[in-house]
């Protein structure tokens, strides 16, 4: 392992901007799908980027790429910022990244053999010699498993899990130093996962590759990754080596990933801990924590001293009412199961207030009133990802 | 599993020296090559046929128009990449074949096209050897001669030593012979000679059309999907006015003023045509771009001429050819309008100039509309018919596996 | 997810073949399968991609594709659907037997608002005048736990997210207060958190209105979450059936052991030698014996093997089950899966 990176991010931003029609330059969204990360990756590590629609994590992987330009932030390569690279650069950035997709069906051109996609890239960068494109070509397939006589047939002849690993001679036949992997086992079968992900780690380690593993399959980045970053809505919200963070996550959303995932075993219980509503809209992130909404262990201001199930009940509320899924028909403190009297008297005051508001289906006002009395400093305040125990650092406000 | 150790006994591939290689270049494939080349030489001919020595017989014989060479052309690009490569992937023909047999109108149309393009090229040489209509007389052929099938009025004694029936008449009838099968026309010419020579025009009409929309619409539709933007912009807003100008007007007014020739006809289909093709092309090739191959290659470092070139032109070309099948009918259909108002070529008999002309005597030699009619509804109707069939078989079918 | 097998059982599915016509020749994608649903469980048809799960869903209400054929016997409460004319099928779809389907896309118009056509499928099954029907459709729509339902109503399925698009088709499958629900692959390509929200869901549909749920995936997690009963398919075959303890705890079949083996959880990863045959090409006798480790000489003639009894309440298509024959050989001791959070004891 060597002690420069040898993949750097810094603040790495992507927004792409929605427009009105062609000719006007209205900007009437702003998509964050990458909103500030930072992540570095040694040679011959797997980094894992890990989370759900709308975190960010294929744009991060286009970007880390050189596919998209950011929009502010940095990616480093070895010592140089991609922004930094002339014509030439370039193109020896392009034959030092390999990548593989998450779709066998389309990941190769249907029209052309699977020799000749495996022997493009050869071909873009000027080998034009037949026969050394051949042989090399050859090789390489011999070395993910594949017979050289494959080369000679066309991808739909070729099952998922064949088409893969053709996919994959054809990330590594220039042989390079990054390895960016998104999702390449989710459409494969449980039994072709399998010797996908051995194959992977062997060559991983014959070629001395950085791996960069984009997955949402917690079960297959435990087996393939040494360090995991977890996003969400744009951010890393927890980072660090991967046992430890799978066996007790830090933060409430790597929890909730851990416990979604069905388990194939049928005497424990079912998957527990389901998180309410959607991934929000990425163009607009809530204030404060980007989680804060679903989150089941927002942090009750200093202040207040509502028993755990009240202020739980107050998150449930305020969430429903900036989600917009209030039920201005329904009894509020029967829906949320308010308690009748509150101990704190500032509370109960804010709650009077608030179905006063909502029953003249004034919800904005129902909302500022009740973040006046419950601040939470989950709502106020987005936390910095800092680092605690074992290596790893999370942003949340539970760990300040 | 990922502290797995390099095994050492399998090291990496051996290093390729790069920077001494000469990169970006966008290589043909060799059956590119081949074919322009060829086509070069075609043109290459036609044009000092035409435009060096106009008044004079080339080296290789004959009196050949722009039109003629246009059409070997055609022929040519048709035979290269439409039937070359069937002759090649005989698996490619089972498939195909295996398709059409359970659509059996698909199945007669395509057995009917294949005629035509026989019709098309060597029907009148055929007629002739088998001299088919041949008359030993100074007067020519017989005038107004029905059918084999068909009978008309005929009053013996009435008329002039041309004015005869060949076959046996009857209460009044004038049988038709198989003399002339499908009669003859009311000024003497054999109904065959003039179906003979509709098929060549429209064949001519249609293959060299096609070759002339393909390339364009290809690359119209394909540079517009991938590059977007302005170019996108500009190129599909040129579609939206191209799409306006009303082709058979245009036509018109040109035979008008530049003299009939059906050159003119093919050249405005062919050059101001291609609209429609251009965005099913950039619809479909919109689609391929999110492919995951589209990426691979742009990660790699191809550039956007190598991607569109390798990548989106051989992946769309399913849906050009059905395009272009379908407004087939539509041309054929155009032509005969043009012809039928009397702005068709002269020299060419297309099949509506027959059908204008047997209008006069309507209805007593109906013939001479109705068979050309009947010629032209076939053709039409096969075209469509093979491209409506080509389009189910190019749709991809979700057939369930799992 | 409590199973009342004293009852009869409410689908039947018995020798149950469906070939196709290819090219290649005739392709049975399915063939001999036999299964049982009883009232109020929950079954689950595993396999990998390729082993006939999905044309067995379609081919029970008769919705399997053009040009195919279909053999055996599909009793549904009484009544043979293989038999039953499309006027009869269209009354039992729906109205007794629901589907969900992979993506919402395919059970969503895009033209249509939700609301029209959730009221849509109300009005097919119940007489409900217009104005009830609406109310229904809000019912429905909050019974899937969508936020705001009158106002979704108005929504377009393309403005939908994916999990919200599965919600509502799981609305229009209840429209018609069915008794058996089939369900294939319905959260394959949703988010995990957005998933388990949605078996969740399921769990309590079926608890409040004693649903069968017939439920096809390849996921063994759903399996264990969900199932009853567990279904194996491999090669368009059944090869083996067993309560879901029983098939995570002792899997009879070597086929079940593989794939059990081969989970990313499962310790060292072990994948399964060789690849799933394609129809045009299953192998003679047991399509499973290229692959098995225990393959004699019966395994590689004749017809797949018939299912045999292999333990309490199980059966496996196996030779090794056979009356002259040791099970031992193939019934292993050991569990092949912890069972502990995801990957535990897998090596790094």
């Amino acid at each position: 392992m060597s002690e420069v990176p040898l993949l750097s991010v810094r603040n790495l931003e992507k927004h792409y901007t929605r427009t009105t029609g062609v000719v006007s330059t209205d900007v009437v969204g702003r998509v964050r799908a990458v909103d500030g990360i930072d992540f570095d990756m040694r040679r011959g590590e797997t980094l894992a980027l890990v989370g759900e629609t709308g975190c960010g994590k294929s744009t991060t992987a286009r970007t880390v790429l050189g596919l998209e330009e950011p929009t502010a932030g940095t990616v480093t390569f070895d010592g140089t910022p991609l922004q930094e690279f002339d014509t030439t650069d370039r193109s020896q950035f392009r034959r030092r990244v390999g990548m593989v997709f998450q779709d066998p069906n389309s990941s190769l051109d249907p029209r052309m053999t699977v020799g000749e996609s495996v022997g493009e890239p050869l071909l873009v960068h000027g080998l034009t010699d037949r026969e050394r494109r051949r042989e090399r070509v050859e090789s390489v397939l011999g070395r993910v498993g594949l017979s050289p006589q494959i080369r000679s047939r066309y991808p739909a002849e070729l099952s998922g899990g064949q088409k893969q690993r053709a996919a994959l001679a054809r990330a590594l036949i220039l042989q390079p130093d990054l390895l960016v992997a998104d999702e390449p086992v989710n459409a494969l079968d449980a039994s072709v996962q399998a010797s996908f992900l051995d194959l992977l780690a062997d060559l991983t380690a014959d070629f001395g590759l950085a791996v960069l593993f984009i997955s949402h399959d917690l079960a297959v980045v435990r087996a393939v990754a040494h360090r995991t970053a977890v996003m969400y809505l744009g951010r890393i919200v927890e980072r660090g080596p991967t046992a430890a963070l799978l066996d007790d996550p830090a933060h409430p959303y790597t929890r909730a990933l851990v416990d979604s995932i069905p388990r194939p075993d049928p005497s424990r219980p079912p998957a527990g801990g389901t998180l309410e509503g959607d991934v929000p809209d990425p163009a607009d992130p809530p204030a404060g924590c980007r989680f804060h909404t679903r989150c089941p262990a927002v942090i009750q201001p200093p202040e207040s001293s509502l028993s755990a199930e009240a202020w739980r009940s107050i998150v449930s509320l305020r969430r429903d009412l900036v989600t917009g899924r209030i039920d201005l028909e329904s009894d509020v403190r029967e829906e949320y199961s308010l308690p009748g009297q509150f101990d704190d008297q500032a509370a109960e005051s804010a709650i009077d207030d608030v179905v006063a508001a909502l029953e003249e289906d004034d919800v904005e006002t129902a909302r500022q009133r009740l973040d006046r009395a419950f601040d939470s400093v989950c709502i106020e305040q987005e936390p910095e990802l800092a680092p605690i125990e074992d290596g790893r650092r999370v942003a949340c406000h539970l760990h300040d | 599993m990922a502290d797995r150790t390099g095994s050492g006994s399998e090291p990496a591939l051996e290093p390729i020296d790069f920077e001494s290689l000469d990169s970006r270049r966008l290589p043909l494939r060799r059956q590119t090559s081949v074919f322009l080349t060829i086509l070069g030489v075609l043109g290459a001919a036609g044009i000092y046929d035409i435009f060096v020595i106009p008044h004079t017989v080339p080296p290789w014989g004959g009196a050949r128009t722009a039109m003629d060479y246009l059409f070997y052309a055609s022929l040519f690009v048709f035979g290269f990449y439409v039937v070359a490569p069937l002759v090649r992937r005989p698996g490619l023909v089972r498939r195909y074949w295996w398709q059409l047999r359970s659509r059996l109108l698909a199945l007669g149309a395509s057995a009917y096209l294949v005629f035509f393009v026989f019709a098309g090229t060597g029907g009148p040489w055929v007629v002739d050897r088998l001299k088919i209509g041949y008359i030993d007389s100074p007067y020519g052929a017989p005038m107004a001669q029905p059918p084999v099938f068909a009978r008309m009025w005929y009053n013996q004694g009435a008329g002039t030593p041309a004015n005869i029936c060949l076959g046996r008449v009857e209460a009044g009838f004038c049988h038709g012979t198989w003399h002339f099968p499908l009669g003859t026309t009311a000024w003497g010419a054999d109904l065959i000679d003039l179906v003979a020579d509709g098929f060549v025009v429209a064949l001519q009409l249609s293959l060299v059309t096609a070759a002339l929309i393909v390339p364009i619409a290809t690359v119209v539709g394909t540079v517009a999907a991938y590059y977007g933007g302005w170019v996108d912009e500009i190129l599909m807003r040129y579609v939206d006015v191209q799409l306006v100008i009303p082709a058979v007007f245009l036509i018109i007014v040109i035979q008008s003023l530049f003299g009939r020739s059906l050159l003119h006809i093919v050249l405005v289909f062919g050059l101001l045509n291609w609209g429609s093709t251009a965005r099913v092309v950039r619809a479909d090739a919109l689609q391929r771009i999110e492919e995951g191959y589209v990426t691979a290659a742009e990660s790699v470092g191809a550039s956007s001429p190598w991607v569109i070139y390798r990548h989106l032109v051989p992946n769309v070309s399913d849906t050009l050819v059905t395009a272009v099948t379908l407004q087939m009918p539509t041309l054929i259909l155009a032509e005969a309008t043009i012809s039928f108002l009397g702005y068709g070529s002269p020299l060419t008999k297309s099949w509506g100039t027959t059908i204008d002309g047997g209008l006069s005597g309507f209805p007593e030699t109906w013939w001479t509309a109705v068979v050309p009619a009947v010629a032209l509804f076939l053709t039409a109707v096969a075209f469509h018919v093979l491209g409506d069939a080509l389009r189910d078989i190019v749709d991809p079918q979700m057939e369930g596996t799992g | 997810m409590t199973a009342s097998r004293q009852s009869d059982p409410m689908l039947s599915v018995s020798d149950l073949s469906v070939g196709f016509d290819s090219y290649e020749g005739t392709i049975r994608a399915v063939d001999g399968v036999t299964f049982d649903v009883h009232p109020g469980e929950t079954v689950c048809i595993v396999g990998e991609s390729g082993a006939g799960k999905t044309v067995t869903c379609e081919a029970l209400a008769g919705l399997g594709p053009d040009g195919s054929q279909t053999a055996g016997s599909v009793r549904f409460d009484g009544i043979e659907l293989q038999s039953a004319g499309s006027r009869r099928l269209q009354e039992l779809r729906g109205d007794r037997i629901a589907y969900v389907f992979q993506h919402s896309q395919n059970s969503l118009d895009p033209v249509y608002t939700v609301g029209e056509q959730l009221m849509e499928v109300i009005g097919y099954h119940q007489e409900f005048p217009e104005e009830r029907r609406r109310e229904r459709a809000i019912d429905l729509l909050d019974r899937v736990d969508i936020a705001n339902p009158a106002e979704r109503l108005s929504d377009y399925p393309h403005e939908l997210s994916g999990g919200m698009g599965q919600r509502v088709a799981v609305a229009m499958a209840l429209a018609g207060d069915p008794d058996l629900l089939v369900a294939d692959e319905p959260t394959a390509d949703l988010d995990v958190t957005i998933q388990a929200q949605l078996l969740e869901l399921f769990a309590e549909l079926q608890a409040e209105r004693d649903l069968a749920i017939l439920y096809v995936t390849h996921d063994l997690g759903i399996v264990a979450g969900i199932a009853d009963r567990v279904v194996v398919m491999y090669a368009g075959t059944v090869v083996e059936r067993a309560p879901v303890a029983q098939l995570f705890k002792s899997p009879a079949h070597p086929y079940t052991q593989a794939l059990l083996r081969s989970l990313p959880g499962a310790g060292e990863l072990k994948p399964i030698e060789g690849r799933h045959p394609e129809p045009s090409v299953y192998p003679d006798g047991c399509r499973f014996h290229p692959r098995c480790p225990h393959a004699v000489g019966d395994c590689r003639t004749g017809e797949s093997p018939e299912l045999l009894p292999a333990g309490v309440e199980s059966e496996a298509a196996c030779v090794f089950y056979g009356p002259d024959r040791e099970s031992s050989v193939v019934r292993q001791a050991d569990p092949p899966v912890d069972g502990s959070t995801p990957g535990e004891g897998a090596h790094r």
